[in-house]
């Protein structure tokens, strides 16, 4: 693969997505190395470490790739491939349920579908936090995960994540609310834990 | 708990209040324990979730998307198209050149002066009406079939 002539880490955003309509691979493969953490974040936040999480942090790149011409730097070059980031993965949990639910038989389909392992782990009392964190974030539905990994996690500020899911900046709080509502019994011995 | 000071609690434990709601959250805090404890919680769970660690792709991400972007810009329909242009791209200037020495070449070289200059370039030859009109024998000249000679002897 050309990886061109593009070294610079201080070249701009801007100049690489020039460069890269341009046809320079190297100008491109700056950026994906530059947002790569970004996207990673909200990815894995979303899915849980995966192969279908590293699947669609790619697309999230070719996608990107794709739709070049169509980027005016309006809105910061995190924020935009944030957006596609979530969307795809959001996407993505759709599939996963259509999934299970063509799977799980119907007698079944009354309980709570249950959500695939995160990194291999299946309990809430997992012995480690962070995988009870992620584990929790995984039971939560895709529009409170959503709000979850972008507000909390990724670090956006309430309007920020209101813009990059095209919703009200009330309704993230509302949102919030009740994750944090429904996030509360899951992960209470661990917050006990974290205070003491 | 109504439901506008659990939102007022969620926005201390973020951070994200207006001078308005500080002092509505004073005075709850002021009115209400159980809000006060629900803050802490609030706070001690919203600092769990935040300390989840950077999370990362397996090594050598980059190369994957690149290989992906490449695999795709060779399989794409406008990829024939693509490659054509570029094909004309690089011929054209040579092809133009080639050209403009034929052109020039058959400017110089002019046979007859009443020829115009657009004609000598293009190598056309000057025909007037009374020769395009007059029968060429030699162009349609048929042979002469040979005389027979049976019986000669």
């Amino acid at each position: 693969l050309n990886a061109g002539p593009v070294s610079n880490d201080r070249i701009t955003d801007a100049e690489l997505v020039v460069r890269a309509l341009r046809r320079d691979d190297g100008a491109f493969r700056i950026l994906v190395e530059r947002y790569e953490s970004t996207v990673a974040s909200t990815v894995i936040g979303m899915l849980g470490p995966s192969d279908e999480a590293d699947d669609v942090g790619q697309e999230t790149f070719i996608r990107f790739h794709r739709s070049l011409k169509k980027y005016r730097g309006e809105a910061s070059l995190k924020t935009y491939l944030t957006r596609i980031a979530i969307n795809l993965s959001l996407n993505a949990l759709k599939r996963r349920r259509t999934l299970i639910e063509r799977f799980v038989s119907r007698d079944q389909t009354d309980a709570p579908l249950p959500e695939p392992a995160l990194n291999g782990v299946t309990a809430v009392d997992s012995r480690e936090t962070e995988e009870a964190v992620r584990h929790a974030i995984g039971q939560l539905s895709p529009k409170h995960r959503a709000v979850i990994v972008l507000r909390m996690i990724d670090g956006y500020s309430t309007k920020e994540t209101a813009d990059i899911l095209g919703i009200p900046a009330g309704t993230v709080l509302s949102r919030l609310a009740r994750a944090m509502e429904a996030l509360k019994p899951l992960l209470s011995n661990h917050v006990d834990d974290h205070d003491a | 708990m109504t439901p506008d000071e659990r939102e007022l609690l969620l926005k201390a434990s973020l951070d994200e209040m207006t001078p308005d709601e500080s002092r509505r959250l004073r005075e709850l805090l002021q009115r209400d324990p159980e809000a006060k404890s629900e803050l802490e919680r609030l706070k001690g769970l919203e600092s769990l979730v935040a300390r989840t660690p950077e999370a990362s792709f397996e090594p050598y991400f980059a190369n994957r998307v690149m290989q992906r972007i490449q695999a795709e810009r060779e399989t794409s329909p406008t990829a024939l198209a693509d490659n054509l242009a570029r094909m004309f791209y690089r011929l054209a200037p040579a092809a133009a050149l080639l050209a403009v020495v034929l052109f020039a070449f058959g400017a110089v070289n002019r046979s007859d002066d009443s020829q115009s200059l657009l004609e000598s370039a293009l190598g056309l030859q000057t025909v007037t009406l009374d020769e395009a009109f007059t029968f060429d024998a030699t162009y349609y000249a048929i042979e002469a079939e040979a005389p027979d000679v049976e019986g000669e002897d």
